[in-house]
């Protein structure tokens, strides 16, 4: 009866390569299942190894947890990680677009700077650091220095392509109906590069992310790539797990909350386009 | 007949300058307004390059680091592509990954390298696996939507005209699902090379990213510089490389999909 009504509204696959998505109300249960074998998998290679500094246990991670957190230190390290995140990556998204739309408002701009942007983009962050750290010393510069650089480099580049890549006809229409050079900047084409800004925007989220980790991998005082760094030091497994753990928290709530913050506060602007 | 005309010079005139315009500014810059020792002009960096390609210590590291990209990269796009397919025909194995897949994808790679090295120690074996899994973590999600955009209409014609599975996979499921797959491996092979580069940074005696770190502790950034432009010729490449292979392999299959 049910696949009947169901292939009514969408044709079902062919039965040996049916799409996984087939039946939805049981894959929560099968995800819950397969939840609870991977702890109890963990919890299996810990008691083989016997060994807390090789695989600690399920419960001694979340009983660490517990401790670092009531100590205040975990919640002081992902403050510090996601503050250095959140000011590099609006200096480096609002000096960004605005370099990026100068240069792509004078074409000549984008194509004496546009290669040599383009070469510095495919440089993995991390490689910067030493010199950041020898430059900015090992305190919060350093770290902002990594993130403005890359996010700002990220944005520069897709506001240039998207000022490059707005329809001539739009700014010609524009022109004829008498608008004055401003009024196109900021009426045509800051609009039709929106969508291309709000794409570097998500794009430098992730990379904003992974540049602050390895920045604070190699030298840093605090936060939660610190936190790792330390564990390792004292082989505190536990700890290094739950720091670990606590990054891909972190990094999971900045760029949900960032990408509903963007797409709310200024995917608007792009709907304009159409 | 084939002479040049003026746009045609203009051109040129872009190039040469958007080569020379940043290098000259650089020069500049370090020579009167920063500290030459902290931030070496290109000429000095460029005669450092020199002298370190000519004793065969730039060649030697960048073979290294090149090698294992390379092994990491293919064998973990492998099963990742292997697991993908069987995840993408099977609801079981893709419901089962899943939550092991969403841990596995917002944890950063880079922060897992202590992990790999308190495990395997700094030994060869502790980056292969880093590499491995990232690639293999990576690849599973495109594999799996790429198999899924596919139009059952597609996979029911094949069927009906009598294709067996084996032959239903490599006509209409793999070329189908290649410009996904393609655009993963892409993606996965920069997230390779970003991660084996800090892996040799944070532990490692031989590779870029080990000539970059251990220049820091002498406070030799010339030597730095070399690392880091090596990287960026490298980055350069790969994107280059993997650009042509798409546009050399796409349009066989995507102009078949269309019109389909």
């Amino acid at each position: 009866m049910a696949a009947s009504v169901s292939s009514t509204r969408s044709p079902a696959a062919p039965t040996a390569l049916r799409p996984a998505a087939g039946r939805p109300r049981s894959a929560p249960l099968r995800q819950a299942v397969s939840v609870v074998l991977l702890i109890a998998l963990w919890q299996a290679l810990s008691e083989w190894f016997a060994d807390p500094t090789v695989v600690p246990s399920p419960g001694a991670v979340v009983s660490r947890t517990g401790e670092l957190v009531a100590s205040g230190g975990l919640l002081q390290d992902a403050a510090a990680t996601l503050g250095r995140v959140v000011i590099g990556y609006v200096l480096g998204a609002v000096l960004g677009v605005a370099f990026g739309l100068l240069i792509g408002w004078f074409g000549w701009m984008e194509r004496l700077l546009g290669p040599s942007l383009n070469f510095v983009r495919s440089i993995p962050p991390i490689a910067w650091v030493p010199f950041s750290i020898i430059v900015f010393g090992i305190g919060e510069g350093s770290k902002y220095a990594i993130i403005v650089y890359l996010v700002f480099i990220v944005l520069a580049l897709s506001a240039a392509a998207g000022v490059r890549e707005t329809p001539r006809i739009r700014v010609r229409a524009a022109q004829a109906l008498g608008a004055g050079r401003r009024a196109v900047l900021l009426r045509v084409i800051l609009p039709s590069a929106f969508p291309f800004i709000l794409t570097g925007l998500g794009v430098a989220l992730n990379l904003a992310f992974m540049a602050v980790v390895s920045a604070e991998l190699i030298g840093a005082r605090s936060g939660l790539g610190h936190v790792i760094t330390h564990a390792q030091a004292m082989f505190e497994t536990d700890t290094m797990l739950v720091g670990i753990l606590s990054l891909g928290v972190v990094g999971g709530l900045f760029g949900r909350g960032a990408d509903w913050l963007i797409r709310r506060g200024l995917g608007r602007f792009s709907n304009r386009v159409a | 007949m084939t002479r040049p005309n003026r746009i045609g010079w203009a051109r040129a005139g872009f190039v040469v300058g958007a080569v020379l315009l940043p290098l000259a500014t650089w020069e500049l810059l370090s020579r009167a307004v920063l500290n030459p020792n902290l931030v070496p002009p290109p000429s000095v960096v460029a005669a450092t390059a020199a002298g370190m390609l000519a004793d065969g210590e730039l060649f030697a590291h960048t073979t290294i680091s090149l090698r294992r990209i390379f092994v990491g990269f293919s064998l973990g796009s492998v099963i990742g592509i292997a697991v993908g397919l069987a995840a993408a025909s099977s609801p079981f194995i893709w419901d089962a990954l899943r939550p092991l897949l969403a841990v596995c994808s917002t944890v950063p790679p880079i922060a897992l390298i202590p992990l790999a090295m308190l495990w395997f120690g700094i030994d060869e074996f502790a980056r292969l696996f880093l590499i491995v899994y990232l690639a293999a973590v990576l690849m599973i999600p495109s594999t799996v939507n790429g198999v899924r955009s596919i139009p059952a209409i597609r996979l029911r014609a094949a069927e009906s005209l009598g294709a067996r599975r084996a032959r239903i996979y490599l006509g209409v499921v793999l070329p189908d699902a290649l410009p996904s797959i393609l655009s993963g491996l892409r993606i996965t092979l920069g997230f390779c090379f970003m991660v084996v580069v800090a892996a040799e940074m944070i532990g490692a005696s031989s590779g870029i990213g080990y000539l970059i770190m251990q220049s820091r502790y002498y406070a030799l950034t010339t030597k730095m510089f070399v690392g880091i432009l090596v990287l960026g010729v490298l980055g350069m490449g790969f994107d280059t490389i993997f650009r042509r292979l798409v546009a050399g392999l796409l349009p066989r299959f995507a102009v078949e999909k269309r019109t389909g």
